[in-house]
C-alpha cells in the first residue's frame, strides 16, 4: 500500500509539474482532453524539470529529500502556472496548440499497432518485477540511485571516490539516480524493480509524447506508430532491464529533435523551450548525452540561418539553455574531480599522430555501429530507411530544412560516436567498442525513429496542403 | 605506421561480407522496394522519387508487429538470463556474477551488527567494493583513513589479529572488539 501510495505521489507531483510546463508554454490548452492526451509530454517534462533542479541542488551542497523534493515540485509548479496565467491572454487565449488539427483518423490497422504497443509496455512494466540487479547497474547507476535515496547527497564515495568505487564513473551525469532515487523514497524502498518499471514509464511517455506532438497532422496511423514500435523493440531497449540509462537519454533526446524538428517546420510557440528542456535532461543522463544535446541544438542553429532574425534569436537562446543545463554538472565534476573517463580529452584526442594511430579503433567502431545500425534483420532496417528517406527528400523537395536538419542530427550523432571510439583510451579498446555500441546506438535509433515518423507524415496530401496554406 | 596500421589488419580474412557492404545492401533492398511499388501502382509513375518513402512506409509497416513480437520475446530471455536461482538475490546478484556468492552469508551476518547510521571499511583483497556496498547500504563504506566505525575483514588474520582475537576471548562478546564470523572473516570495531 505504502509502495502505490509514495508511486502515486510521487508521479503526481511530476506530471502537474509537466502539465503546468505545457500550459506556460502553450503546448497544452487547458482543456480536459487536450490534458490527457499530453500526459506523455507532460511525464517527460515534468521528469526533467523537478530531476533537473534536483540535480542543481545536490551540486550546490543540498540535501535531497522526499519533502525536498515535494518542494522543488511545488515552487516549480507555481511558478509555471504563474506564467501560464500572466502571459498575454492568459489560460484563455484560444491560441490553437501546434497539436490541433484533424481529428485523428484511426483505422483498424492503427487500433492493431497501438494496442500492441501498449501491450507491449504494460507486459515489461509488469515484468520488472522481482528483476535482481545487473552488473553495470550495481557498481554505477542503481548504486548512485539507492545511496542518493539514502544520504540525499553527494558525499559518498560513490560520488566521489574512483578508488573506492572503480565502475561507477563517477564523471557521468546523475539525472537518472536522481530520477530514481525520488521513486525510491517516496516508496521507502530499494528495489530494482522500481527503477526498472521507472525507465519503461519513459518509454511508454515517449510514444505518447510524440503521438501527442504529431498527432494533429497526421492523424494516428500505421505510418507514425511503426517506427516508435521498432524503436522500442530493438536491441539496444535490452539496457532498460540492466536499469542502463542510454534509452533514458534516448527518449529525452529523440522527443528534443522532434520538438526541433516541428519548430524548424513552423515556428510556433512552446517547441523550443520543450526541444530545450528535454536535451537538456538527456545532457544531464550520459555524457554522450551531453555531446549529441549540444551538437543538436548547433544543427538546429545551422538550419535556422536565413530565418528572420528572432527565430534565429529564439534558437541561439535554446541552445544556450541547453549549454547552461549541462553546466552545472561539468562544473562539479571540475571542482570534484579528476576522474577516470572512458572519453579522452579534446585537447589530447587532437593529436594527429595518436588519430593516424588509432585509425584501426575507428573502422572497427565503424564497422560495430554499423553492424548494430543496420544489419538488415528487423530493426536493423529503421536507419537505413532513416538515411534514405531523408536524402531522397533532400533533393527533390522544396522545403529541405526539416529534411536536412533531421540528416545532420542523425549523422553527427553517428559521427560523434566514431570520434569517441577513435580517441578512446581504454586498453583493451575493440572489447570495449563491442561491449558498448549495443548500447550506444540507442539516441540514433529513436532519433531516426521520430524523424521517420515526422516525415512520412509530410508527405500525406491533406498535411501538405495545410502546411502550404499555413505557409502562405 | 601504415604498416602498422595493415599488421592490424592482417589476420583478419578478406570478404565482402562487411557491415560496410551490409548496409549498401539494406539501402538496395529499399531501392527495389521503391522499383516495385513504382510498376505497380500507376499513380507513383509521375514520382518516381516519391515511391522511396512509400516503400519505406510500407516496410515499416510490414516490420512493426514482428519487430514488436520478437522484441518482446528478446527481452524475456534477457529477463531469464538475470534472475538467478535464489529469488533472494536482488542487489546481491553482483556478488554471485563475480564469484563471491561464498562471501553473502558474512555480508548477512554483518546487517545485523552494522548500525544503519555507521560507517565501515573493507580488509580484502578479494571484494568487490561497490557490490559490498550496494548491499550493506545504508550503512557506508569509506576508506580506512576516513574513521570508519568498523572494519571489515576478509581474509587470512594477522598475527596481531589473531592475538587481538585471543586476548578478547574471556570478555562477553559484547565487550570484545573483534567479531569473529568464520576463520577468515571478521568485523572489527574502531570507535565505540
Amino acid at each position: 500500500m505504502r509502495t502505490i501510495a509514495g508511486l502515486v505521489g510521487f508521479h503526481a507531483l511530476v506530471l502537474s509539474v509537466g502539465l503546468a510546463f505545457l500550459l506556460a508554454v502553450r503546448l497544452a490548452r487547458p482543456r480536459p482532453g487536450d490534458l490527457v492526451r499530453s500526459l506523455g509530454l507532460a511525464h517527460l517534462a515534468g521528469v526533467a524539470a523537478t530531476c533537473l533542479a534536483s540535480v542543481w541542488l545536490l551540486v550546490l551542497g543540498g540535501t535531497l529529500t522526499a519533502p525536498v523534493f515535494a518542494a522543488i515540485a511545488l515552487v516549480l509548479l507555481a511558478a509555471l502556472l504563474a506564467v501560464a496565467v500572466l502571459r498575454p491572454g492568459g489560460l484563455r487565449s484560444g491560441e490553437p496548440g501546434p497539436a490541433s488539427g484533424r481529428a485523428p483518423s484511426q483505422g483498424w490497422p492503427v487500433v492493431v499497432l497501438g494496442a500492441a504497443i501498449a501491450l507491449f509496455l504494460v507486459v515489461q512494466i509488469w515484468n520488472a518485477r522481482e528483476l535482481p540487479t545487473a552488473w553495470d547497474a550495481a557498481h554505477n547507476w542503481t548504486l548512485k540511485a539507492v545511496v542518493l535515496a539514502d544520504d540525499g547527497d553527494l558525499s559518498s564515495g560513490a560520488f566521489r571516490d574512483p578508488t573506492l568505487f572503480g565502475g561507477a564513473h563517477q564523471d557521468y551525469p546523475i539525472l537518472q539516480p536522481v530520477l530514481g532515487s525520488g521513486a525510491l523514497r517516496f516508496t521507502s524502498r530499494s528495489d530494482q524493480s522500481l527503477l526498472v518499471a521507472e525507465l519503461w514509464l519513459l518509454v511508454a511517455a515517449f510514444v505518447a509524447a510524440v503521438a501527442y506532438l504529431l498527432r494533429g497532422r497526421l492523424g494516428w496511423t500505421v505510418l507514425l506508430f511503426a517506427p516508435l514500435a521498432i524503436a522500442i523493440a530493438s536491441g539496444p531497449v535490452q539496457g532498460v532491464m540492466r536499469g542502463d540509462a542510454d534509452v533514458a537519454m534516448a527518449v529525452f533526446l529523440a522527443t528534443g529533435v522532434l520538438c526541433l524538428g516541428l519548430w524548424v517546420e513552423r515556428a510556433r510557440p512552446g517547441l523550443l523551450p520543450a526541444a530545450a528542456l528535454l536535451l537538456g535532461a538527456a545532457a544531464n543522463v550520459k555524457n554522450e548525452g551531453t555531446v549529441f544535446a549540444i551538437a543538436v541544438m548547433v544543427v538546429a542553429l545551422c538550419a535556422s540561418i536565413g530565418r528572420p532574425g528572432r527565430d534565429i534569436r529564439a534558437v541561439g537562446l535554446a541552445a544556450v539553455s541547453v549549454v547552461a543545463a549541462a553546466v552545472p554538472w561539468r562544473l562539479w565534476v571540475a571542482a570534484h574531480g579528476p576522474f577516470p573517463s572512458d572519453v579522452r580529452s579534446l585537447g589530447d584526442s587532437l593529436s594527429p599522430s595518436l588519430l593516424w594511430d588509432s585509425l584501426h579503433q575507428l573502422d572497427f567502431a565503424a564497422r560495430e555501429i554499423l553492424g548494430r545500425l543496420a544489419d538488415g534483420t528487423g530493426s536493423g532496417w529503421l536507419f537505413p530507411a532513416f538515411l534514405l528517406v531523408t536524402v531522397v527528400l533532400l533533393t527533390v523537395r522544396s522545403d529541405r530544412r526539416v529534411h536536412a536538419l533531421y540528416l545532420a542530427a542523425g549523422l553527427v550523432m553517428i559521427a560523434a560516436l566514431l570520434w569517441i571510439y577513435w580517441t578512446s583510451p581504454q586498453p583493451d579498446v575493440e572489447a570495449h567498442i563491442e561491449r558498448t555500441t549495443l548500447r550506444t546506438v540507442t539516441a540514433p535509433m529513436f532519433v531516426a525513429a521520430v524523424a521517420l515518423a515526422h516525415i512520412l507524415s509530410r508527405l500525406r496530401p491533406e498535411v501538405r496542403a495545410a502546411r502550404e496554406a499555413g505557409e502562405g | 605506421m601504415i604498416r602498422a596500421y595493415l599488421e592490424s589488419r592482417a589476420p583478419m580474412m578478406a570478404t565482402v561480407f562487411t557491415p560496410y557492404t551490409d548496409v549498401l545492401v539494406v539501402l538496395a533492398g529499399l531501392l527495389m522496394g521503391s522499383a516495385a511499388i513504382v510498376a505497380l501502382v500507376p499513380g507513383i509513375r509521375a514520382s518516381a522519387v516519391s515511391s522511396v518513402p512509400v516503400a519505406v512506409a510500407v516496410l515499416l509497416a510490414v516490420l512493426a508487429l514482428p519487430v514488436l513480437w520478437r522484441g518482446a520475446a528478446g527481452l524475456d530471455a534477457v529477463r531469464a538470463g538475470l534472475k538467478e536461482a535464489d529469488p533472494a538475490a536482488r542487489h546481491n546478484k553482483c556478488f554471485l556474477d563475480k564469484g563471491f556468492g561464498w562471501q553473502l552469508g558474512f555480508v548477512a551476518w554483518l546487517q545485523g551488527r552494522i548500525a544503519w547510521s555507521e560507517s565501515f571499511a573493507v580488509h580484502s583483497r578479494t571484494v568487490d567494493r561497490a557490490c559490498f556496498q550496494l548491499s550493506m547500504l545504508p550503512r557506508r563504506l569509506v576508506r580506512p583513513d576516513d574513521s570508519p566505525d568498523w572494519t571489515v575483514w576478509i581474509g587470512k588474520f594477522t598475527p596481531e589479529l589473531r592475538a587481538r582475537i585471543k586476548d578478547e576471548a574471556g570478555l562477553p562478546p559484547e565487550q570484545r572488539s573483534v567479531q569473529v564470523f568464520d576463520e577468515s572473516f571478521a568485523l572489527i570495531r574502531e570507535s565505540r
